[in-house]
């Protein structure tokens, strides 16, 4: 193909509109705000998408025939031949997607606010963990305040929003575990059902649950390499010195309790004690489980991080008998096949990255989508739940995306969830 | 029966893995064969167990989940996760078919071992993140084209380099338009659009100047994919600070150019102003200490002079030296007799190691005598590792040994050593000997004196004739330093040139008269007379010259012409009405113009100007010693003579032009001295009528300005007689003498005639 200075670039083929049929897949140059579809590319399933692209008025449109499912020889549908399609239809679609505008930008705005919250969180957390020794009561006093206002707007809705941070929010200097934890050990307890009372216990306890590696030294902490035996030991004694540190600042039993069996498991594989099954503690179990998946998707050695995805698989595959099945499965139920985080490759071939989950719907979570059309600054944020044409296809590792959808998605180094608290009357939907 | 058994049978046949489960109590109805192979369980532990101890990947939670609570789905060609009964995960892909049983509704799952496509799916995707870090790893911007130009692929570095956003660049051309842009199209430069979009089966490379000041390399090479060319491998690289530095060392190299070319011209013109005044000084202290009749006086004026020696070798060696560094100095290939070369070399040192009582010795091995060379540089080198020699040796001597290796019918190689009996040097200091600026240590430069320059100059020579040298040396017991030179062979009619030009052989020692008043004088010409092995008598005044030449034999009489009571001339007048033919040489301070015509009148053979020169005695000497008269008068220039003292007839025989050592003082560039030539002429045209004139109307200030101003000119391009001749109208000016000036101008004007014969272009 001749290429030069004054010659364009073939792009794709183009195709006059009375060739356009169902099933052919269609790249609209448009501003996506000037189409009623939810992506610029996209495969033409129905008879009535094929009308609504007519009614676009395109004297040509570009299709990709490698994605098209249709026989060049096949003959035209009904559809395509057909005179004016209905216009107040389209209409309303388009007043509803630029409804949806509107939603991705109350979206944004949400995952902003609750990128305020958690740093406020994260803020008190690091105060935490400083004034444990020095002043306990003080210490005690601030985790039941940020745990009380976690639980009090968490109850307020049947729906929770679990939204991923940026790594610009809760990058790797921000990044607290014991927060982590708690958030996901509160949201687990509310999806069982547990009393607000309860719940206090977990978020606090969540935040305690390490204060025994305060007397480990950082060179095991840190260390990237796998541990010697003698390192192992020594690092497991953190639940026991946990217990002496939690007594003193007069932490109630059930924290202690947390602390001391956080690492027992149910077949009872686990440590100090290797107690088993309804022997170890309930929250104990339920922290556990929440700890597991946290120390999957954020190890010491990052480069060992496996995608959220794959962390759960693994907890449900191969450790089940680990955990509590009751809390496993509420877990998986709670965060999806693809948790926040997750690369996905959609059912319409697009790729993203899931943002939020809402956890009554949590096989169809939040993406944020790649088209090369527009913005990564103003990134289509499609709610699947919202879209029953699109479904999550595959989760990806980030690794096999294409260089500019990775840059497009920036897929997050460190995996941090935080709810949305300010949300009071549910997802909003259409 | 027979149905449920026709059932097992297509069941256990099948190659894939069949399961039925029970909608109701999600557990394995049935299993066949392959299922439990393929599981590793007994088909006893396979049936009952629920399917979702078997069913692991994340998604089978959410569908047995539905399944339980009645929403059943059917599922064609997904991807699931088996356990096995030894734990171990089996990847598959599966169907599950909703299917009506006696019993409820019947789950058939249908699944295929896919173990092998997600094996090599991971090693595939290992392989690409292996190939994308080692894209993104490389300290290069790349870019692959295809080969229509779209774009296959860039790495971070790439758009780094051209600053251009990944997510904003919407297609191929933006990008490619984008680098173009962003390049700064000057007339003459290449265009980016020819590198960007070459198709050469070469790599094409160009050097793209940006907008925003920097410069980026590109470099393009084929993407060859099984012996195809499929597209185009970009590589850019920020070579900014490369080419700033390139071009500041191309600018410093430039600049120090022009400044060696303007160090090599100032070092020419300073060559002759340093050493004219430096002769002045050296002639005038010798004169007026012989002169100087207070002994305190006296003692000052000749540490004058032994200073200004000191400063005129030294000046000597930094000239040279500088002009070797900037490459000026020019080796000529003259035929020369080595025998005379080493004699002449070796005699003014033999009276400096007599001086301190050393033996000086030359030792000929067989060696061609006629050669052609440079033999001033060889006798500077000789004079330098001679005097070193001497310099370093307390007691013991020199020999010099000339050696010729290789004598071919073309050249000869010569080697030269010089043995001395000194302090030595040491083993590490031989190293860096012949380097600059090093002596043997600081100390022996202080004791010694010196520029620490001369083994370097000698050195340098050496190679610029395309030989070497050495040294072999053990502390304590003296050093041997060697040099050889490749030297062509002279040809006959050289040959014979050279032996008319050959003074007699000073092989008989001669016996002589001095007569000379002052006793320095007596002391140094009686010292090196009889250092060259000649019987000295001296006297005082005319009448004991006189005296002596009637009572006794000599062979040659020195006469001072100035002596109180009978002078020189009376004496020699004396002498010869007495009917002595003894050849009677004058000893004279004048430099004045007539003096020798004065001298010859008197009935002397031939005359040397004061201060004699050790050399010019000598080999006057020598033409007497081999029984032959007196050269005849005018040959002053080869008698070693100064000319700046001879008679005035003497220029005008000799060379009007010295066109070869000119060259060599303006470095070897004789472009400039044809420039200088052309200069002169237009200044003589007007300065010789000048001159004339003035010294018509008696103005001798003015014809001494003039004359001055012509004489440097002259002087510069090589014109020696012309500009002595100058320097004499200059001279009897300043007496006052305009007569004598105007005889002098004449000379000058024939002088200058003879020189535009050979050098001016008629037109």
């Amino acid at each position: 193909m001749p290429y030069g200075e004054d010659t364009g670039v073939s792009e794709g083929t183009y195709i006059t509109s009375d060739e356009l049929r169902v099933g052919h897949y269609i790249c609209l140059e448009l501003s996506w705000l000037d189409h009623p579809f939810s992506f610029n590319s996209f495969l033409i399933r129905t008879p009535e998408q094929l009308r609504e692209v007519l009614a676009l008025g395109l004297k040509k449109v570009r299709i990709d025939p490698a994605r098209s499912k249709v026989a060049s020889d096949e003959p035209a549908p009904d559809a395509a031949t057909q005179e004016a399609p209905a216009e107040p239809e389209v209409d309303a679609v388009m007043v509803e997607k630029r409804a949806r505008v509107e939603r991705n930008r109350e979206i944004r705005t949400r995952i902003n606010a609750c990128e305020r919250e958690f740093l406020q969180a994260a803020t008190i957390c690091r105060e935490l963990s400083k004034d444990l020794f020095s002043n306990p009561k003080k210490a005690v006093a601030s985790a039941n305040a940020l745990i009380k206002q976690v639980t009090d707007s968490l109850l307020m809705d049947r729906d929770v929003m679990v939204h991923l941070m940026n790594d610009k929010v809760a990058g790797e200097e921000v990044y607290y575990h014991s927060l982590n934890v708690a958030m996901l050990a509160v949201l687990l307890g509310k999806a069982l059902d547990l009393s607000q009372d309860v719940l206090n216990v977990v978020g606090v306890s969540a935040l305690f649950h390490d204060i025994g590696k305060a007397d480990v030294p950082d060179k095991i902490l840190l260390k990237k390499e796998a541990l010697t035996k003698a390192e192992d030991e020594f690092l497991r004694q953190h639940c026991v010195y946990g217990i002496e540190h939690g007594k003193r600042a007069g932490l109630s039993e059930p924290v202690l309790q947390v602390i001391g069996f956080h690492h027992e498991l149910m077949d009872g594989s686990g440590y100090p004690k290797g107690l088993k099954g309804e022997a170890i503690p309930r929250l104990a179990r339920l922290i556990g489980l929440v700890n597991a998946y946290d120390n999957l998707c954020n190890p010491v050695n990052q480069a060992a991080a496996i995608t959220p995805h794959e962390a759960l698989s693994l907890m449900y595959a191969k450790h089940r008998p680990r955990y509590d099945e009751q809390m496993l499965g509420k877990l998986i139920q709670m965060l999806g096949v693809y948790p926040p985080g997750t690369v996905v490759r959609l059912s319409n071939e697009s790729f993203g990255m899931v943002l939020s989950i809402n956890s009554a719907r949590p096989l169809r979570p939040v993406v944020m989508v790649y088209d090369e059309q527009v913005p990564k600054e103003e990134a289509i944020i499609v709610d699947l739940d919202t879209e029953p044409e699109v479904g999550v296809a595959k989760a990806l590792r980030p690794n096999q995306l294409p260089r500019q959808i990775f840059d497009y998605l920036s897929p997050r180094k460190r995996v941090t969830y935080y709810f949305d608290p300010n949300k009071s009357q549910g997802t909003p939907r259409p | 029966m027979s149905t449920a058994a026709h059932a097992r049978a297509l069941l256990s046949g099948s190659g894939d893995i069949l399961l039925l489960v029970d909608a109701a109590t999600r557990l394995v109805l049935d299993a066949n064969a392959k299922a439990c192979e393929d599981l590793r369980y007994a088909p006893e532990a396979l049936i009952g167990r629920p399917i979702t101890d078997l069913e692991c990947a994340l998604q089978d939670a959410f569908y047995w989940d539905d399944v339980a609570s009645g929403r059943l789905v059917e599922l064609h060609d997904a991807e699931g996760l088996l356990a096995c009964g030894d734990g171990e995960m089996l990847p598959v892909v599966k169907s599950i078919t909703i299917d009506e049983g006696p019993t409820g509704r019947w789950l058939v799952l249908r699944a295929v071992d896919a173990r092998a496509s997600s094996a090599a799916a991971d090693e595939l995707e290992a392989s690409t993140s292996l190939l994308r870090s080692i894209f993104e790893s490389t300290a290069e911007g790349l870019l692959v084209l295809e080969i229509d130009g779209r774009i296959m692929n860039f790495n971070h570095r790439f758009a780094e380099l051209w600053q251009l956003d990944p997510l904003s660049m919407r297609d191929d051309r933006s990008v490619l338009r984008h680098m173009v842009r962003a390049c700064r199209l000057a007339r003459g430069e290449t265009s980016p659009w020819r590198v960007l979009l070459s198709r050469d089966e070469d790599e094409v490379e160009a050097q793209l100047a940006l907008r925003d000041g920097r410069t980026i390399r590109v470099r393009a090479r084929p993407l060859l994919m099984q012996d195809q060319v499929r597209g185009r491998v970009l590589t850019c690289s920020d070579v900014t600070e490369r080419i700033m530095y390139e071009r500041e060392l191309a600018a410093a190299r430039d600049a120090a150019a022009a400044s060696e070319r303007a160090k090599a011209s100032f070092l020419a013109m300073m060559s002759h102003e340093i050493r004219t005044p430096m002769a002045g000084i050296l002639g005038m202290t010798e004169i007026a200490a012989e002169q100087a009749t207070d002994g305190q006086q006296k003692r000052f004026i000749d540490m004058a002079h032994a200073s200004a020696e000191g400063l005129l070798v030294i000046i000597n060696d930094l000239l040279d030296f500088s002009k070797i560094e900037a490459g000026k100095f020019v080796i000529e290939s003259i035929p020369f007799d080595r025998e005379a070369l080493f004699d002449q070399t070796l005699q003014p040192l033999r009276w400096q190691a007599s001086e301190r009582g050393l033996r000086l010795d030359l030792v000929t091995g067989g060696c061609a005598r006629w050669l052609v060379g440079d033999p001033t540089r060889i006798r500077q080198i000789l004079i330098n590792l001679v005097g070193n020699a001497l310099k370093f040796t307390e007691r013991g001597g020199v020999t010099v040994r000339v050696d010729c290796l290789d004598q071919g019918p073309e050249g000869v190689r010569m080697r030269v050593a010089v043995q001395d009996s000194g302090i030595g040097i040491s083993p590490d200091r031989q190293k860096s000997i012949f380097e600059a600026f090093t002596q043997s240590d600081a100390q022996i430069g202080r004791r010694f004196g010196g520029t620490g320059l001369g083994l370097t100059i000698c050195a340098r020579l050496c190679e610029l004739m395309e030989g070497r040298i050495w040294v072999d040396s053990q502390p304590g017991s003296g050093s041997t330093f060697s040099f050889e030179l490749p030297l062509g062979r002279a040809g006959e009619q050289d040959v014979a040139t050279l032996e008319a030009q050959l003074p007699e052989r000073a092989d008989r020692h001669l016996r002589l008269l001095l007569a000379e008043d002052t006793e320095v004088n007596q002391l140094y010409l009686s010292h090196v007379l009889r250092s060259a092995g000649h019987q000295v008598e001296i006297v005082d005044n005319g009448r004991s010259a006189l005296e002596a030449v009637l009572s006794r034999d000599f062979d040659v009489v020195l006469m001072d012409v100035q002596m109180p009571g009978m002078d020189g001339f009376e004496a020699t007048e004396r002498i010869r009405e007495a009917g002595q033919t003894v050849p009677i040489v004058g000893l004279t301070a004048h430099a004045m113009e007539g003096i020798r015509e004065e001298c010859l009148s008197h009935g002397m053979t031939d005359y040397l100007s004061k201060p004699v020169r050790t050399t010019a005695l000598l080999s006057m000497l020598a033409r007497f010693a081999g029984g032959g008269g007196p050269r005849e008068a005018g040959g002053g220039a080869s008698s070693g003579e100064d000319r700046s003292s001879t008679g005035r007839d003497a220029p005008a025989l000799a060379d009007p032009i010295n066109r070869a050592e000119a060259i060599r003082n303006l470095g070897g560039d004789e472009g400039l001295w044809r420039e200088l030539l052309g200069m002169l002429w237009e200044q003589a045209d007007t300065d010789l009528p000048l001159i004339r004139e003035a010294l018509d109307q008696a103005d001798a200030q003015q014809a001494r300005d003039v004359a001055h101003r012509l004489k440097s000119s002259l002087a510069v391009v090589g014109a020696e007689p012309a500009a002595l001749a100058c320097a004499r109208v200059d001279d009897l000016a300043r007496l006052g003498d305009l007569a004598a000036a105007g005889l002098a101008y004449d000379a000058l004007v024939a002088c200058y005639e003879a020189l535009c014969a050979q050098e001016r272009d008629p037109n």
